[in-house]
């Protein structure tokens, strides 16, 4: 299968992106490029990627792939969902241009905005208020697993028709003698038109958590580019499993929450409000496919797998903390001593 | 972890060291006993109420209830009228200058002044305080069934037979209790009276069963919080919720063809206002200033 590796065209060393310049830079000579330059000395490599990928129904069956490395010549094994990856004899990175080809190039891309070196510090700053993970879960070498990963992210912008009917109540109450007068106005609430949301994502990735990736949105779109595998550079990235209608159910259900939260927000100066018809019917949707950066790291601790995600352009951090609950319980059992010496003290002065 | 497992160490130690520096010396001791002089323990008739031979005859009762009970006994039947405060103070100090403070013994005031209501009053001290401050009041309503009511004719018989029953009452309740766990606080003064290893103290310090209790609570305060805080702080140890959608909603492409808010009805309802009121009581005590020994007792009302 072809793969593209993208050469500095002073040194010939291997080039990679770097998501603090935004540039693809060369380790050996220093020499930087934009994606724009890149792309237009790399042309005929880039265009010589066939739209129709053939892929071997026998790797098909075992789900890995084999490419061969232009830089050292070695022989790559990866899993059909790798679009991009390192060698592993000689780490130069490899996009695996044939599995980009086709239905599978995205539209568009988001490049790694977040260096290694923040993502780990944003890492550190988060971890610094757990006081109870694990010891070795700050270690350097749990530090090292940090992956930057590009996921491959549907986007749908849906055009939405509103049809709601409630019944709205305004009360009000005073005292007149010995009696207490309650006075209800009743009220036929309508709120009927269109909207439309703009960018909703999901990730079209089976192995990848979705409710993990829905913790760190928002990315931001105006960042956003054609398409290119310089972009890739240095990185891992996938390559949807999952496609649009099977997404099409979790963007509908995010869609909706937003139409209700946006009718609802409408609907105000009410002491009680009971809807009777609330329909949100998603007229049209436009799709778009693309890869969003997404530094990973993943942590086993008690024979449960911990996953973060760090979204690689604004830093915003998800997952869940592992605890160790015989440090807490410890720290927990300090306080409670320390508290109730305090008491009997207290109490001895008091009795 | 280290950090942790010096802290916890520190906390426990301080838990151990506290009772230690607290309740575990030796109290001095206030207690003076009895000395045995069963013949200062009289009754006084204030009031000149018996005849010579009758306060005899009572004189040596009295006597020989204090040497069968080991405690000074002192009756004194008074005819001059006294505040409730006044009587406590008056039995207090009248005890003390007799027997001396902290001595083994008791004060039983009669009010036969005709105030209305008459007000009674057992001032006790060292060992009687523990014998008879629980069961003050039992001697108290059983002196009812003898006394005259107040306001009502007094007649030298009935006393007499009043102080008699006084003395068999005080048999009646006389069991005599070492333990460690009954003690007596007197707020007056801040002693405590109680029992330890078998001897009487009558001391500023606080008795082993109060440690206990204050620590009992205190631990369970201790548990309490230690129980809170990791629920509190396990509870941040979970996922976070996940992004608002409603930050996809294009704001310029909301359009509302139909928005109205019309009016269909309005009704009232009226329901009545209870008003109800209540009353209580309140109960309250005092003590005044006190100079001699460490004092139970009560009063009561005939």
């Amino acid at each position: 299968m072809e793969s593209v590796e993208y050469k500095c065209p002073n040194c010939m060393a291997d080039l990679k992106f770097n998501p603090a310049s935004q540039k693809l830079e060369c380790e050996f000579c220093l020499s930087a490029f934009t994606v724009e330059e890149i792309k237009k000395l790399c042309e005929s490599t880039e265009n010589s990627i066939p739209q129709e990928a053939v892929q071997m129904q026998e790797d098909f069956a075992n789900h890995t792939h084999l490419y061969r490395c232009k830089s050292c010549g070695a022989e790559i094994m990866a899993d059909d969902q790798q679009t991009a990856t390192f060698c592993y004899y000689c780490h130069n990175p490899v996009i695996l241009a044939g599995k980009m080809g086709g239905e599978f190039k995205p539209d568009k891309v988001i490049g790694f905005k977040l260096t290694r070196d923040n993502a780990i510090w944003n890492f550190k700053k988060w971890i610094s208020k757990r006081w109870f993970v694990p010891k070795d879960f700050k270690s350097e070498q749990q530090l090292e697993k940090l992956t930057g990963l590009y996921v491959p992210f549907w986007v749908a912008d849906c055009d939405i028709n509103i049809d709601y009917h409630a019944t709205g109540k305004k009360i009000r109450s005073w005292v007149s003698g010995d009696y207490r007068i309650t006075e209800t106005q009743e009220y036929d609430v309508v709120r009927r038109g269109s909207l439309t949301t703009r960018g909703i994502p999901a990730d079209g990735e089976t192995k990848i958590d979705d409710l993990l990736m829905e913790s760190i949105e928002p990315y931001d779109y105006r960042e956003l580019h054609d398409f290119s595998m310089s972009y890739l550079s240095g990185f891992y990235a996938d390559k949807y499993d999952v496609d649009k209608a099977s997404v099409f159910p979790r963007i509908r259900v995010r869609a909706t929450q937003a139409c209700a939260s946006l009718v609802k927000d409408s609907v105000n100066g009410y002491s009680s409000v009971t809807p009777m018809v609330e329909n949100y019917d998603i007229r049209r949707t436009n799709w778009s496919y693309m890869l969003l950066p997404v530094w990973f790291m993943s942590y086993k601790y008690k024979d449960k797998v911990y996953e973060f995600a760090i979204n690689g352009q604004t830093g915003k951090l998800a997952g869940t903390p592992p605890l160790s609950k015989g440090r807490l319980w410890l720290a927990c059992l300090g306080l409670g001593a320390a508290v109730a010496a305090a008491c009997a003290l207290i109490g001895g002065a008091l009795f | 972890m280290k950090r942790l497992v010096s802290f916890l160490m520190t906390a426990i130690l301080c838990v151990c060291m506290v009772p230690l520096l607290t309740g575990c010396s030796e109290p001095e001791n206030d207690y003076a006993g009895w000395n045995g002089n069963y013949q200062d323990s009289v009754l006084i008739d204030d009031r000149e109420l018996f005849t010579e031979t009758q306060k005899r005859e009572l004189d040596e009762a009295i006597q020989q209830k204090s040497k069968e009970l080991e405690m000074n006994i002192l009756i004194y039947v008074d005819g001059t009228y006294r505040s409730d405060a006044d009587t406590k103070t008056f039995c207090d100090q009248t005890y003390d200058n007799w027997f001396g403070n902290d001595t083994d013994g008791l004060m039983y005031y009669l009010d036969l002044s005709g105030k209305t209501p008459a007000y009674d009053y057992i001032s006790t001290a060292g060992k009687a305080i523990l014998l008879y401050e629980e069961n003050r009041e039992l001697i108290f309503n059983h002196m009812d069934n003898y006394l005259p009511a107040s306001g009502q004719e007094i007649k030298q018989e009935q006393i007499y037979d009043s102080v008699g029953e006084f003395l068999s009452q005080l048999s009646v309740y006389a069991k005599s209790t070492t333990s460690g766990t009954s003690f007596y606080h007197d707020k007056n003064k801040g002693t405590y009276i109680y029992y330890k290893h078998g001897e009487l103290y009558i001391t500023h310090k606080k008795p082993l069963i109060i440690w206990v209790r204050i620590w009992v609570v205190s631990i369970i305060i201790g548990l309490l919080t230690a129980l809170i805080t990791f629920l509190v702080s396990k509870g941040k140890y979970t996922f976070k919720a996940k992004t608002n959608p409603s930050i996809y909603l294009s704001k310029d492409a909301v359009n509302f063809t139909q928005r109205n808010d019309n009016h269909i009805r309005t009704y009232q309802s009226r329901s009545r206002i209870s008003s109800s009121s209540s009353g209580g009581g309140h109960r309250s005590g005092g003590g005044g200033h006190h100079s001699g020994g460490s004092h139970g007792g009560g009063g009561h009302h005939r």
